[in-house]
């Protein structure tokens, strides 16, 4: 009874461990051009429009202190910002898709790209010469990345939703934002 | 159905909880926690770099014969040639062992190289690292020089359980003494952020005004024993311009470091073996 209750929350946490490692696995590949992709709004999507609040929140909670050991970001960065990114979502799940959508992936796209902006500014204070220099690289990286979570966003959404409706899980209907 | 406004503002508050613990929560816990969630996650990458190596072993087995005899020839003319250096080797370090003795000089500290598979590299604007597969279980120690073939890698920064975090020699906040190649002058060698794709760079300070470097007549730069952490000589990168430092007094520039420094899966870490053993 209990592990069905949790089975949502569960592929949630593993598929999120798998796209973790897989990235790893790319940005290892991609490190020989001095390029990393961070796609965090991806880690939030299915916790955002599928879970109950107070399981997507715990998700993304520990996703983000995955995130966090693993990348030398500063201090609790993904921590805060995967919760406050999950809260977005749940709140606009009323009016997207669960599927997903162009509502959604947009949604996505631009909470991405917020969030490596605010990553990019935290972490440039330790530059030490203008950032005027490295703009070109950084611009690439930004590209790169949101044009991977075009491409693999939905298709990730599904995956989980595909690997929950095998367990037989129960989906939280989307009547409003039901907490 | 119109919503209360207090029922909107209901999800806001775990997040808000959370913000407050966070702020809140000390330091050392905060510390211990990046730990915890470090030690969980990276037996995931060792099996990952672990898949790797079957991916390869798997590949060479894949080779004809002929190409693995090609090969095996290849090796074993560079293994002669190794062996030939080895005896060098030992007969110099038997003479220095010898002057030591006579100048009453301090001994040089010797090294013990433990080899270690790279799991994943994480280079970026931001960041210069890598994780290797062996870390404290393995006596390896924070501040060990690591090297390669071709050179410098770096130094370990963080040691786990099992594994080691190395902080790259083109990492900004890396620094080490430097001469170059037949001097002893020491110089001061800095990593430094590359706006390039893929194009290892450092920046070289404390270069006597009387050096002139171009592209015709480049600059060997060596590793100098002066910090400890790695022996003399070993190979760091090559410097053709310069230009008068801020004070006027020193002259600096770029260092370009190997290329292959970004590509590695394998490096050896220097751990310094104690004199009385």
């Amino acid at each position: 009874m209990l592990l069905r209750q949790y089975k949502g929350f569960l592929i949630a946490m593993l598929a999120n461990g798998f796209l973790s490692l897989a990235l790893t696995e790319l940005n290892h590949h991609l490190a020989g051009w001095s390029i990393t992709l961070l796609i965090p709004a991806i880690f939030v999507l299915y916790a955002g429009l599928n879970l109950h609040y107070l399981q997507g929140l715990t998700v993304c909670l520990l996703t983000g202190l995955f995130h966090d050991a693993a990348l030398p970001v500063p201090e609790g960065f993904f921590t805060l910002t995967l919760p406050t990114l999950h809260l977005i979502f749940h709140h606009f799940r009323s009016k997207l898709h669960k599927k997903g959508g162009l509502g959604t992936i947009l949604l996505a796209q631009t909470l991405n790209l917020g969030t490596l902006i605010l990553l990019h500014i935290s972490l440039s204070s330790g530059l030490t010469e203008s950032i005027v220099r490295h703009l070109p690289l950084i611009l690439l990286q930004l590209f790169l990345s949101q044009l991977l979570l075009f491409l693999i966003g939905l298709y990730f959404l599904d995956i989980q939703r595909k690997a929950v409706t095998l367990t037989r899980a129960r989906f939280v209907e989307a009547k409003g934002r039901s907490t | 159905m119109v919503r209360k406004p207090l029922a909107n503002l209901r999800p806001l508050l775990p997040l808000l909880g959370l913000f407050l613990v966070w702020i809140l929560m000390p330091i050392p816990i905060k510390k211990a926690l990046r730990k915890s969630f470090y030690e969980f996650q990276a037996p995931s990458w060792e099996a990952l770099s672990w898949a790797r190596d079957l991916q390869n072993f798997w590949g060479h087995r894949s080779e004809s014969h002929a190409e693995l005899i090609q090969e095996g020839r290849d090796l074993a003319r560079l293994n002669g040639a190794y062996r030939l250096q080895v005896m060098e080797n030992e007969s110099l370090r038997l003479e220095l062992k010898r002057l030591e003795a006579l100048l009453d000089l301090p001994a040089q500290p010797n090294f013990r190289y433990e080899i270690a598979r790279i799991t994943h590299r994480q280079i970026s604007t931001w960041w210069h690292e890598m994780i290797v597969r062996k870390g404290r279980e393995d006596g390896i120690l924070e501040g060990a020089g690591v090297v390669y073939s071709g050179g410098i890698v770096g130094k370990v920064q963080t040691v786990h359980a099992g594994t080691s975090v190395i902080r790259l020699v083109t990492s900004p906040s890396f620094r080490m003494v430097a001469t170059f190649q037949g001097d002893t002058q020491p110089l001061y060698i800095q990593g430094w952020q590359s706006a390039s794709m893929g194009t290892p760079l450092g920046r070289i300070r404390n270069v006597p005004v009387s050096v002139h470097l171009s592209k015709e007549n480049p600059g060997l730069l060596v590793s100098s024993s002066l910090g400890g952490v790695f022996p003399s000589g070993l190979h760091l990168g090559t410097v053709d311009q310069l230009a008068q430092s801020s004070n006027g007094l020193f002259k600096e520039g770029p260092v370009v470091f190997p290329s292959d420094l970004y590509r590695l899966n394998e490096v050896a870490i220097l751990v310094p073996i104690q004199m009385n053993n």
